[in-house]
């Protein structure tokens, strides 16, 4: 009966550290269901989901190891993913002080166009002028995302319908004025047959590491972030009165934490994070700020937040994991399947992560009922 | 007489660009009076026209002549009308599942709903129509008066041009949704249980299965929304949809104090934005470059916002509202 005592000790040991262990396991089983369903679906209009599957994994790495190095194919999904990292990490950070930041969208709107502007406007190197945007961009973006978390201290009001507003506000007031009106590139190059604000200087951009692929210094951007969201959380005095605000707020501010100036602040990073990933776009791949251009990378970031359980290394993970399924999912199109394909699959991931209770209930119940039934046997034997 | 036509044809074109708007922000009334946060309706709406556009194309049994396969205009719009309805429930169903069923995050739960819209009706609009553009014209109530002897009337016969079927859904349905929510039994119900759901269940209300039912209202009234974009104002599904208007629909609900008239005039008062924006576009175009034409359109989310604020009126929510319900819980 050696086996079963074995088999014992592994569900004691699973019940002991089920909810650790479920927090890493929701977000797996979410993506793999969510690939199943989307497979049914492929099924569904005559092709083979496994070529397609094929072709987005294809599209995503390289077809040869020596192609995946060449970063033509992976490039993509690094920079995809960085974008997505930093918006992931904006959402992440509000989310830990307990407010739900659905305005990362417009927020690196903001950043964008803040980014646009001075790209345009300043023109010494790229060792002053990248960090001095930046710096531009952090102010705007986070400020931005301030009001919304100062109208809920002052005012009561719910974060996510400020933060929906804000985005709309956001998107109108930069695309059908700003980009159209005083900084359309028309207004200084009347001959331009181009919509959009005029291009950055040459000074500024964050160009690709080498010939051959798109990838650039966004990348560097985005890990930075991390680190320092991690170190932040994890490490500093202001992380754990981030995290005490979130977790119960009466309790955080009894023990003497100044919960409004506390919410203040994430709100300010969270808004800053998602505006450097805007500027990222403009300066990195975008090269201005386009008449079109609703990349929805904000959206993404509360699935990424989500699924990488609001914490810096678990969002880098999901964002590069969805990063190159973003980046794969243009393969796609050979055999017919649009790239939004993209969003179905993170559509259904997400909706098992917000039905979570659900999957870790049958998996803390396949673990109870195994334990009584071997505990039962074993006591026969 | 010139001032009076003006008028008329101006109510006409808000009536008209309004009724989605009303429409979504009566299922957004049903929902948060329930106290179940519903933010899918963007996507709700985009699946709705989708399939209203659907149902009408399926319906069809005539064969094209030129291009074989269906005729897409020999179809029946009700057709259509019934598949939004259908979506509408399922997607009812899938959020009140989530957010009452399994107590979820409900604002996830519809994010997650808007985002898989958005990717899977371009996945389907490529599967039944080959394209990731627009589907072709389908048939559709777009020009059908509903009443259409009283559409000859001099001076206000425009407004009953204008009037079908969704037109005439959004200026009635307001009403009896007022008429429900506060002067019959079910409504205090349905009010009790998104203000105080404990004390609901107390006395005997299922609270659950009025939130269940609220969330599939919801869902089929956004989804008729999505639907009067689709076959009411246009006879296609544009891949665009609905740019947007759910989330104005989310913000006339709040403007009009999660009530249904409130919703109704809220929402009216939005279009009116956008379309002096159209009229000065069309007839005062230099007046757009003193007010940009983005002000016009941030204008409803501005205003929202100060409402919210508090600079303007003040607007509470239910009590209950986002916050899922345990059975003997304590409070």
């Amino acid at each position: 009966m050696k086996g079963l005592n074995f088999l014992n000790d592994i569900l004691i040991w699973w019940n002991s550290k089920k909810e650790e262990i479920s927090s890493f396991l929701v977000p797996i089983i979410s993506i793999i269901v969510a690939f199943l369903v989307a497979a049914v679906m492929i099924k569904a209009t005559g092709k083979s989901p496994w070529a397609a599957y094929k072709l987005l994994f294809e599209g995503a790495f390289g077809s040869s190891l020596k192609e995946f190095f060449s970063l033509k194919e992976a490039g993509e999904g690094f920079l995809k993913g960085s974008i997505l990292t930093l918006t992931g990490l904006s959402v992440a950070v509000a989310f830990r002080v307990g407010l739900f930041n659905i305005g990362a969208e417009g927020q690196f709107i903001m950043g964008a166009i803040v980014a646009a502007y001075l790209g345009f406007k300043l023109n010494m190197t790229p060792w002053i002028d990248i960090p001095l945007i930046l710096i531009a961009v952090i102010i705007v973006s986070g400020l931005y995302a301030a009001f919304a978390g100062w109208l809920k201290i002052t005012r009561g009001v719910h974060e996510v319908i400020t933060t929906i507003m804000l985005n709309w506000i956001a998107v109108h007031l930069v695309e059908n004025w700003i980009v159209v009106g005083p900084f359309n590139i028309q207004r200084y190059r009347p001959e331009a047959i181009l919509a959009g604000t005029p291009y950055v200087k040459e000074a500024s951009r964050l160009k690709p590491f080498f010939q051959g692929t798109r990838l650039n210094g966004s990348i560097i951007i985005a890990i930075l972030a991390v680190i320092f969201v991690y170190i932040l959380m994890n490490r500093t005095v202001l992380g754990y009165e981030i995290q005490a605000t979130g977790k119960n707020p009466d309790a955080a501010r009894y023990s003497g934490i100044n919960t409004a100036r506390t919410m203040l602040i994430a709100m300010f990073i969270s808004g800053a994070l998602a505006g450097v990933s805007g500027a990222c776009m403009i300066l990195g791949t975008e090269g201005h700020y386009p008449g079109v251009f609703r990349p929805g990378y904000g959206f993404d970031g509360i699935t990424m937040a989500l699924i990488g359980n609001n914490a810096a290394i678990g969002t880098l993970f999901s964002s590069m994991f969805f990063g190159f399924v973003r980046a794969g999912a243009t393969g796609m199109q050979l055999i017919g399947i649009h790239k939004t394909f993209a969003d179905i699959i993170q559509g259904v991931a997400t909706l098992f992560v917000a039905g979570q209770v659900g999957i870790k209930y049958l998996l803390f119940k396949i673990g109870e009922k195994k334990v009584i039934k071997e505990e039962a046997q074993s006591g026969v034997s | 007489m010139e001032l009076a036509k003006t008028i008329v044809s101006f109510i006409s074109s808000m009536l008209q660009f309004g009724t989605p708007i009303i429409l979504a922000g009566l299922g957004g009334v049903m929902c948060e009076n329930a106290g179940v946060v519903n933010i899918a309706l963007e996507g709700i709406m985009r699946m709705g026209g989708f399939f209203a556009v659907l149902g009408a194309y399926i319906s069809s049994t005539k064969i094209d002549p030129i291009l074989g396969g269906k005729d897409p205009l020999a179809g029946n719009p009700w057709v259509g009308i019934l598949f939004a309805i259908g979506i509408g429930i399922l997607v009812g169903l899938l959020h009140a599942y989530i957010s009452v069923s399994l107590r979820g995050n409900q604002i996830v739960s519809g994010v997650a709903i808007n985002v898989f819209a958005l990717g899977g009706m371009t996945f389907f609009l490529e599967r039944y129509f080959n394209t990731t553009g627009h589907s072709p014209s389908v048939a559709s109530f777009m020009n059908k008066p509903l009443l259409p002897h009283l559409a000859k009337l001099p001076i206000v016969g425009e407004l009953f041009e204008a009037m079908n079927i969704f037109v005439f859904l959004a200026l009635i349905l307001p009403f009896v949704i007022h008429f429900y929510l506060y002067y019959t039994p079910w409504g205090l119900r349905h009010r009790s249980v998104g203000e105080h759901p404990k004390a609901a269940d107390t006395l005997g209300i299922n609270v659950y299965l009025v939130r269940y039912l609220a969330v599939i209202a919801s869902g089929i009234l956004a989804a008729l929304a999505g639907a009067s974009m689709s076959i009411g104002q246009l006879d296609l599904f544009d891949n665009h949809m609905p740019a947007g208007l759910g989330f104005i629909a989310l913000a006339a609900m709040i403007f009009g104090k999660w009530t249904p008239i409130g919703t109704f005039f809220a929402a009216l008062f939005f279009t009116l934005a956008t379309v002096v924006q159209i009229y000065i576009q069309t007839s005062a175009p230099q007046l757009l470059n003193i007010i940009p034409r983005g002000f016009f359109l941030a204008l409803p989310y501005i205003l929202t916002l100060l409402v919210l604020a508090g600079f303007v009126g003040r607007a509470t929510p239910p009590a209950a509202d986002g916050i899922p319900y345990e059975k003997g819980e304590k409070l």
